[in-house]
């Protein structure tokens, strides 16, 4: 089973050092991608803020966490999110 | 956590420990149980697993078993995110804002028909009009095809005379087997005068009302001769 983390009140520095042992880093404010460029939601095409990321695994999907784009990563990758 | 006889040391106590669950270490840690696949960042919880629950309802089991299309599928599982968060008419109105902006009209309808409880009914029919998997597969797929002739979901800005003309319209068009109504809270009203304004100018049709304290869901069905 694939245990879901909240990490919604992790300090923001915690919150560039994950991303950064992930490969990706911040400005701050978004999530930035190895270019230094804006992570783009893949679903809704928005830019993902560091406040509202979610990281989700298979190829370390970067998301806005939104109930779409949530229910659209399931559809496509539903089966890397082992639930009881 | 333990607690201290001294509020004090017992608050730092709790800093401290907070902080440790995101010590460099831990989030190595972490870091390696993602990689893993064990392990998921998110904000909410509850906005993930409420999405995994749907995917286990039978509602949506019948639905997959008979679509494949990807974006109907996301549409049809929002429309049950949207029924679960109906209480909540600012996290609806958000969703439903980004429906639109991504899946178009039709999606947001696919999304509301399914936030009804439509889809739930119609399944309801077939099984009692005891149709074979591929005659429900065959029905499922017109009811999806054709949600934008054969449903209106009224809004409160909507006029009702209009809406009925165009509904009478669409009627006297397609002769469609079933065509629905449907609405949310203060429209309930509104649908009734709609549906007794069509009612009143077609013929050939009877009318079903299913309503709760939140939602009407009136279907009007051709009568078969």
């Amino acid at each position: 089973m694939t245990e879901i983390l909240s990490i919604k009140n992790m300090p923001v520095s915690c919150k560039i050092f994950l991303l950064q042992e992930l490969g990706f880093s911040s400005d701050g404010t978004f999530v930035l991608d190895k270019k230094g460029e804006r992570v783009l939601d893949k679903y809704t095409n928005e830019p993902v803020r560091l406040a509202n990321m979610a990281i989700l695994p298979g190829s370390t999907i970067i998301l806005d966490d939104n109930p779409l784009s949530i229910a659209s990563f399931l559809e496509e990758y539903g089966d890397v999110i082992r639930s009881s | 956590m333990e607690m201290s006889s001294d509020p004090v040391e017992s608050a730092a106590k709790g800093v401290a420990e907070a902080f440790l669950d995101w010590a460099p270490e831990k989030i190595k840690e972490y870091v390696q149980k993602f990689r893993h696949k064990d392990l998921a960042f998110v904000q909410d919880v509850e906005t993930i697993e409420e999405a995994l629950k749907q995917r286990k309802t039978t509602e949506c089991a019948i639905f997959k078993q008979n679509i494949e299309d990807e974006n109907l599928r996301i549409c049809f599982l929002l429309g049950l995110t949207l029924r679960g968060m109906e209480s909540d008419k600012e996290k609806c109105i958000n969703l439903r804002n980004r429906i639109l902006k991504t899946h178009g009209a039709y999606g947001l309808h696919v999304a509301q028909f399914v936030q009804n409880g439509i889809f739930a009914k119609f399944i309801g029919r077939y099984l009692e009009e005891a149709l074979t998997p591929n005659q429900m597969k065959q029905e499922i797929e017109n009811l999806f095809k054709n949600i934008e002739l054969t449903n209106s979901f009224i809004q409160y800005v909507d006029d009702i005379g209009m809406e009925a003309n165009k509904i009478v319209t669409r009627i006297q068009s397609h002769a469609p087997k079933t065509y629905v109504i449907s609405g949310l809270g203060s429209v309930k009203e509104n649908c009734r005068e709609i549906a007794d304004e069509v009612m009143y100018r077609i013929s050939g049709y009877s009318r079903e009302t299913y309503e709760t304290e939140l939602k009407i869901i009136i279907f009007l069905n051709r009568i078969e001769s």
